[in-house]
């Protein structure tokens, strides 16, 4: 009876602590946004829409599931692959200090492909142009791992992407995106994510559907999945055809949802219902 | 006479100087120079095809004129069934309205099935006496396409298809419920008073 009583007591005492570290966790503070002519005041991460215990697990590096993929990211950056034995390390060293702000930076605007690349597309240059490897494929676990661990390095660094000058018609489709209402049902993202969100849909919080915590973590999906993929799975709730992992489309609306969310940190591999 | 009518055809600005020079010019006194306009400006909309009725609208008939948006007849030769309704609102595949809208009188079957009626959403305004606040004719055009009475709305119209953008293969050229369900729905949506 006594373990009992002390085992009650312990575990009371987790559950405080951790309610307390959420308290004083930035990810549950709205942040204002960094920009101008922002259309919402104040930015919250989808982190603070989670329930208490998947916040509880993507805080502890052990828990997090996510951590898994980012781990091994970091032996993938390490490793001398293809016939020029060269790894990401070869050129990039340290990929803390090196990839510190990349991912809250991405996507970017490419001269030679005239057009924006994501992390992701980044990665696969890299590896076509220096490394002399074939791409890695979208979504697979190794592509994923090595864009969580790089995205990783920025952990806590405010987004800030670069939307004038080459990059702004490229920011400007990505808008026009947002507010295009698709499929059968005939609804656009603002509609759930500017105009609705903090409410209940049936059982779903709806968050502002910012995007600063991908590669993410989705117990529903029992794995790591990107941001396209999350596109994909919005697209086809509405009854819509979705675009391909990696279109121009996905880049584009990307480059203006990282916009939407300046000024929030990067939460890199975060967890979500 | 002649100079006004030759008037009514120019631009306002152009008019008001062409005024303002008789005015000078002395041709027309300044006490009738506003009447004659008057009478030149409502010349003008009588010449017009669609002839403007000029007689005065009250409050009373503005609101009904704004209420009249609606699809007074039957989108069916069969009268809807409100069981069927209600299963359909539930059904998460076919209506799913209670994602965003409550029902109080579903609470008590919520509790009993709560995957059928349970987390009824916020996002839309409760359907308690909603029979109330609409006719039927409006209750089955905001079925059919609620954009129609409010146009930013985030509810699908449930039979309109017109317009939309990159449906999925299996959906396509498809609206989201049948006639005869959406009469159902109307005929459960009825009952809430």
């Amino acid at each position: 009876m006594k373990l009992f009583i002390r085992l009650a007591l312990f575990s009371f005492a987790v559950l405080l602590s951790v309610s307390f570290s959420f308290a004083g966790d930035g990810r549950n503070k709205s942040v204002q946004p960094l920009v101008k002519d922002h259309p919402l005041s104040n930015l919250w991460s989808g982190f603070y829409y989670a329930k208490d215990e998947t916040k509880a697990m993507q805080m502890d590096d052990f828990e997090n599931p996510g951590m898994i993929y980012v781990e091994e990211g970091a032996e993938m950056w390490k490793a001398a692959l293809g016939p020029k034995k060269k790894s990401c390390a070869s050129c990039h060293k340290g990929a803390a200090v090196s990839m510190k702000e990349t991912g809250a930076r991405y996507p970017v605007y490419y001269a030679p492909l005239k057009k924006l690349i994501n992390l992701e597309q980044r990665i696969n240059l890299c590896r076509s142009v220096y490394q002399e490897l074939e791409p890695l494929k979208y979504e697979s676990r190794a592509l994923l791992s090595l864009t969580a661990y790089i995205r990783h390095q920025s952990k806590g660094v405010p987004i800030r992407v670069k939307v004038d000058g080459v990059a702004k018609p490229f920011f400007e489709k990505g808008k026009a995106f947002y507010y295009q209402r698709r499929g059968q049902l005939d609804m656009a993202c603002n509609h759930c994510h500017e105009n609705n969100y903090g409410k209940y849909i049936r059982s779903n919080l709806l968050s502002q559907g910012q995007a600063n915590g991908f590669p993410t973590y989705r117990l529903k999906w029992q794995g790591l999945g990107s941001l396209h993929r999350r596109f994909r799975g919005c697209n086809k709730q509405v009854r819509s055809t979705p675009y391909p992992f990696g279109d121009e489309h996905y880049v584009n609306l990307e480059l203006y949802l990282n916009w939407r969310g300046s000024g929030l940190q990067v939460e890199t591999p975060a967890v979500r219902n | 006479m002649f100079l006004l009518n030759r008037a009514a055809k120019l631009n306002s600005v152009a008019r008001q100087m062409l005024v303002v020079s008789l005015l000078v010019a002395g041709v027309i006194n300044v006490l009738d120079g506003p009447v004659l306009l008057a009478a030149e400006i409502s010349d003008e909309t009588a010449g017009n095809k669609d002839e403007a009725d000029l007689s005065l609208i009250d409050d009373n008939e503005i609101v009904d004129l704004i209420q009249s948006k609606a699809i007074p007849k039957s989108l069916t030769d069969k009268r809807g069934n409100a069981r069927r309704g209600e299963a359909i609102m539930i059904d998460r595949k076919k209506g799913n309205c209670l994602a965003c809208h409550r029902i109080s009188n579903f609470e008590d079957k919520a509790n009993d099935n709560p995957n059928a009626y349970g987390d009824m959403g916020e996002v839309g305004p409760s359907l308690d006496g909603i029979a109330n606040r609409y006719k039927p004719g409006q209750l089955r055009l905001l079925l059919v396409n609620a954009k129609e009475i409010f146009p930013d709305t985030i509810m699908p119209a449930f039979y309109h298809i017109k317009g939309l953008h990159r449906v999925g293969k299996s959906y396509d050229k498809k609206p989201i419920l049948e006639r005869q369900e959406i009469e159902d729905v109307l005929s459960f949506l009825l009952t809430l008073k």
